[in-house]
């Protein structure tokens, strides 16, 4: 059974489509039109792109053959031809990544161009949502944004890229300013025009904001108030390859040397300042890794992942570990260890839990919320109830009801009221958290779950539970 | 591209620059085109913006006075120390994406 995919529908050369059994067929196959198919089988023809492909950088494309029943299927769908792209394991969206996974996907996307530019191809458009990760390594998913480099043809993506990769990277770096949030309520990205009201003053000055900021906004301004854009022309304006390929150059070695300035956050040096004991800590590494050895789950959840010490552990019995956290030096901080150290199966995410990624454009469903993307078949939950409960004021059973909702397995930390932790986190609140008891929470879980395992910690302080979830009422 | 003779190059941003002069000299309409010349059903919805060609060729030109600047430095450099290779035809690419880098370290050249 074929089913479009919410966010492929912009581009009328094509449309995506996933071929298996829910939200997360693994097939993916893309429909195209005639001409947009004349440029796919060229582009897979040429030396460039097979380099690419060997080297990771884009998804595995191969023309299916018509007699094939999913192409048969995708050709009743109107298209002229039918592609199948490697699928995906799991799909993010920019809002959710932390500062170096934007800034490596922006390396890519200028990687991408200058390799193709000087082939003689050309990337239409610019847009983060066309890369996706493989671990931490970025891979870029959208084929038929490759086309050919007419002659003299100028940059149509720079504003596109500019809008959703370079300011946003400069937001954080040069002002401290949270680029995920922006993103997540503007998903064509964040434009020169408005960007410009954020550097003001001394502002305007750093690095890279004159030329790609700044005179952006200043030229489109005067051009609008002129009351342009109202008639295309052919007149035939070219630009060098070698002047784009210097811009290029430009803009690669700006991202390179954007970075942004750590918050005070204790969440990065949680592996080395928490509360445990070290023998309740290897207690607890070790329920952890019991238990997802024997279940090896395809797809595991790490909720409040912090720097990803218990995802590593996952990561060894899970086909991929989704490690997600709502602190950014901490996400960042595994991102970047991950990818240094070669880890392949860990995708971190950064998202406040209490307000996960919601459904997006289109009807809701051109980006899909993080919740409905794909159901895992394992979390961890390992010290986060207590972080909703008292920052979040979510009530325990709601806590529990969602965590049934996710329809897997479950190993939680119940962090009880008599520890410091809570203690540190409830000091400053007036509400007495009356349902935060562990009698309540299990309480809670024990209408939703079943208790296969329990382990207690610190004394009785902390309790480990592995549950899986009791069928529907 | 280095190796190129810089006056050949020279012209070429000479005259993307007298393009991107005449833009904004012009009538706005004229060049406020969403997509210039270029428009096919391959790039049918693009948006480039109102003044996309005017800055792509102005940063161009400007970014390509940078480019060549390190390109000789890095030639006076080579021919001085018997090193420093040319840093900007490396970067000619657009850099690659880092390789586990991503902490915001320049390149070392």
């Amino acid at each position: 059974m074929l089913s479009a995919v919410g966010g492929s529908f912009k581009d009328p050369s094509g449309r995506v489509y996933r071929f298996g059994d829910g939200a997360g067929g693994r097939r993916v196959v893309r429909g195209l039109t005639t001409p947009a198919a004349a440029s796919v089988e060229k582009l897979l023809e040429e030396p460039f792109f097979r380099r690419l492909l060997a080297g990771g950088n884009v998804v595995e494309t191969h023309f299916l053959c018509a007699e094939e029943p999913i192409a048969a299927a995708v050709k009743d769908m109107g298209w002229a031809s039918a592609v199948e792209h490697k699928s995906v394991d799991f799909l993010t969206w920019p809002y959710e990544w932390p500062f170096s996974m934007l800034k490596d996907a922006a390396l890519l996307q200028l990687h991408l161009l200058g390799t193709s530019v000087r082939s003689g191809w050309v990337l239409k458009d610019a847009t983060p949502f066309n890369i996706q990760w493989m671990g931490t390594r970025p891979v870029f998913i959208d084929i038929p944004s490759f086309v050919p480099r007419e002659d003299g043809e100028y940059w149509q993506g720079y504003r596109q890229f500019c809008s959703m990769f370079l300011i946003p990277l400069m937001l954080t770096a040069h002002l401290g300013i949270p680029y995920q949030p922006l993103l997540r309520s503007r998903l064509e990205g964040i434009p020169p025009e408005e960007a410009v009201r954020y550097f003001y003053g001394l502002r305007r000055f750093k690095k890279g904001v004159p030329s790609h900021v700044w005179f952006p906004a200043k030229v489109e301004g005067w051009m609008r108030r002129r009351g342009g854009a109202t008639r295309p022309s052919d007149s035939g304006r070219k630009q060098p390859e070698t002047a784009l390929l210097a811009l290029l150059d430009g803009l690669a070695r700006l991202v390179k040397g954007l970075s942004y300035r750590p918050s005070m956050s204790d969440w990065p040096r949680y592996s080395d300042t928490h509360s445990y004991g070290e023998g309740d800590f290897e207690r607890k590494m070790t329920f952890v890794e019991n238990h997802t050895s024997t279940r090896r789950p395809r797809l595991l959840w790490d909720l409040g992942a912090n720097t990803g010490t218990f995802s590593r552990i996952a990561a060894r019995h899970s086909e991929l570990v989704v490690a997600v956290d709502g602190d950014h030096e901490a996400v960042d901080v595994l991102y970047r260890e991950a990818r240094k150290g070669g880890e392949q199966n860990i995708i971190p995410l950064l998202m406040d839990l209490a307000n996960p990624s919601p459904g997006q454009g289109w009807a809701g469903r051109e980006r899909a919320p993080f919740v409905g993307r794909q159901s895992p078949d394992m979390a961890l939950c390992l010290a986060l109830i207590h972080h909703l409960r008292v920052s979040a004021n979510v009530p325990v059973s709601l806590v529990t009801e969602w965590l049934r909702s996710l329809d897997a397995m479950v190993i939680v930390e119940f962090v009880g009221r008599d520890d410091e932790m809570f203690a540190k986190l409830a000091e400053s609140k007036r509400d007495d958290f009356a349902d935060y008891t562990s009698e309540n929470f299990l309480s809670e879980v024990e209408r939703r779950f079943t208790v296969e395992d329990r382990l207690e910690l610190k004394a009785g302080k902390r309790e480990m539970l592995l549950l899986t979830p009791k069928n529907a009422p | 591209m280095s190796r190129d003779p810089p006056i050949v190059l020279i012209l070429a941003f000479g005259k993307a620059c007298a393009w991107s002069l005449a833009a904004l000299a012009s009538e706005g309409a004229e060049f406020a085109s969403t997509s210039a010349g270029n428009v096919n059903v391959l790039r049918a919805y693009i948006d480039p913006g109102v003044a996309g060609f005017v800055i792509v060729t102005v940063l161009g030109f400007i970014s390509s006075i940078g480019y060549w600047a390190r390109s000789y430095i890095g030639r006076v450099k080579q021919r001085l120390f018997g090193r420093g290779e040319d840093c900007a035809a490396d970067h000619a690419d657009g850099g690659g994406p880092a390789d586990g880098d991503a902490d915001g370290e320049e390149a070392n050249c």
